[in-house]
């Protein structure tokens, strides 16, 4: 064996046993690229918003009612899309129902409560509700609530869409799951696929995807015989 | 040739294949999509099986197909329970898909729930291969996303063995995002990409991807063994 290769040997398995051995802090600061939490400092709004048909954030009812108490001049905004069949089917409850139920379950008052019409499913949808409604009320300064891994993708989406003045006035509060966070990720299923899920968005976000505007959901009715119609009908 | 000449050369290669690819990445990345979809025409079936997940579209395909007499009866695989399932903040996915086939007309008599708590599409299709091991003669339409049935027909058949003649896929159209441009949507990426990775990760855990590979590297040493001995 020449000297060259004895060396790259020694080179190769010193890189992977620096890794083994590293692999911790190097895991958790690739998880790092996903993380944005900033101080609430001075809020006068708290907001919530879906991610599908979940609250986006785990316990963020948990967080928001924490929040309230310790500033009960606060408003609890709640960014509700449209409802989709599930919920026009009458199938699930709508994010805002949901929301002010489990709100009021943590004595929440329903006055403190608001809601924001806006669309399912994309971050952006969501920052330009909040928009809409930051140039109606102006001066606020709000809290958003959402996943620890989801945090940097949003903070993206608020920094794109928001006036600058409005933006620094919004700050992330990143919600760790109680499954998983950047310290574990790795050691759990449903760690690594949001880990895996999450850096998609994030290199969906860096190549300028992403924000385009989710097609209208057909009704219940118009997908089932659109459904069938694809199988030409052959009705047995 | 010199080695930097050859250097060279494959820069020039790369940089030609990476410019083809972007000036179609387009069809490239719609065939990625459509790759995927092996979705079927439906037969007659005694029963329709709604995968979990994407209950917006799933259980009212399999709705479907019941009132229109594809099949007579819905199976649901019953599920793990995700934090907001046990915060109770939301119903568990397969109690959400078994309403949505409620109230789009299915009779409760013929919904039946496979138990166990499935968290994967593997847990699911071994539920249903318990479900068929007295039932020799059922046919089953699987109704899942059409992103998502490359990877169910693989997995269910892997798991059903000889019984997965009785199972066919029918494919259930997503329309949050256009297949034609699925890569700009949140959800449209989220669905189309992550299904390689997990039919790799499938193919690794229950297939011989492991051992191909496993028997791939064994090879390569033994080429890079005899190669350096007819140097020597």
């Amino acid at each position: 064996m020449t000297t060259k290769r004895k060396r790259r040997i020694v080179v190769l398995a010193v890189v992977v046993a620096a890794v083994c051995l590293f692999h911790a802090p190097l895991l958790r600061g690739l998880a790092g690229f996903l993380i944005v939490d900033q101080p609430t400092g001075d809020y006068d709004c708290v907001c919530i918003s879906p991610w599908g048909n979940n609250p986006n954030g785990d316990r963020c009812y948990d967080v928001a009612a924490d929040l309230y108490r310790q500033k009960p001049s606060c408003r609890i905004l709640l960014v509700a899309p449209d409802p989709n069949r599930l919920e026009k089917i009458g199938a699930i409850t709508s994010f805002a129902s949901m929301s002010r139920r489990e709100l009021f379950a943590r004595r929440v008052p329903q006055e403190a409560v608001s809601v924001l019409r806006g669309q399912r499913w994309n971050d952006w949808a969501t920052v330009q509700t909040l928009a809409a409604w930051m140039r109606d009320h102006p001066g606020h300064s709000v809290v958003l609530l959402c996943g620890q891994f989801h945090s940097a993708q949003l903070r993206r989406a608020a920094d794109a869409v928001l006036e600058p003045g409005d933006a620094a006035s919004v700050r992330v509060r990143a919600l760790p799951n109680r499954d998983y966070d950047d310290t574990n990720w790795w050691t759990r299923r449903c760690g690594y696929r949001a880990f895996g899920g999450h850096w998609l968005l994030r290199i969906q976000g860096w190549l300028g995807g992403g924000a385009a505007a989710q097609m209208p959901e057909r009704n219940a009715d118009d997908y089932e015989r659109s459904f069938l119609q694809a199988f030409q009908e052959k009705t047995p | 040739m010199s080695r930097w000449r050859r250097l060279l050369i494959a820069l020039l290669l790369g940089a030609v294949v990476l410019a083809s690819c972007w000036a179609i990445h387009p069809r490239l990345l719609r065939a990625a999509a459509n790759w995927l979809d092996v979705g079927e025409q439906p037969r007659l079936a005694g029963y329709v099986m709604v995968l979990n997940g994407g209950e917006d579209t799933r259980p009212f395909a399999a709705a479907a197909l019941v009132k229109a007499r594809w099949a007579r009866r819905a199976l649901v695989a019953e599920t793990a329970s995700p934090p907001e399932v046990i915060d109770r903040i939301l119903p568990p996915y397969h109690e959400i898909n078994r309403q949505v086939l409620l109230k789009r007309g299915v009779p409760a008599d013929d919904i039946v729930i496979l138990p166990g708590a499935a968290a994967t599409t593997y847990d699911e299709a071994v539920a249903l291969a318990a479900f068929l091991q007295d039932r020799p003669g059922a046919r089953v339409l699987v109704v899942t996303n059409d992103c998502h049935t490359r990877r169910s027909r693989w997995v269910f058949t892997r798991v059903l063995g000889d019984r997965a003649r009785q199972v066919s896929f029918v494919s259930a159209p997503t329309d949050e995002f256009s297949m034609d441009c699925w890569w700009q949507s949140q959800l449209g990426l989220q669905s189309i990409v992550t299904e390689y990775p997990k039919l790799a990760f499938y193919a690794a855990r229950y297939g011989c991807l492991g051992y191909w590979l496993a028997a791939c590297g064994v090879l390569a040493l033994v080429a890079g063994w005899i190669r350096r001995r007819e140097a020597a």
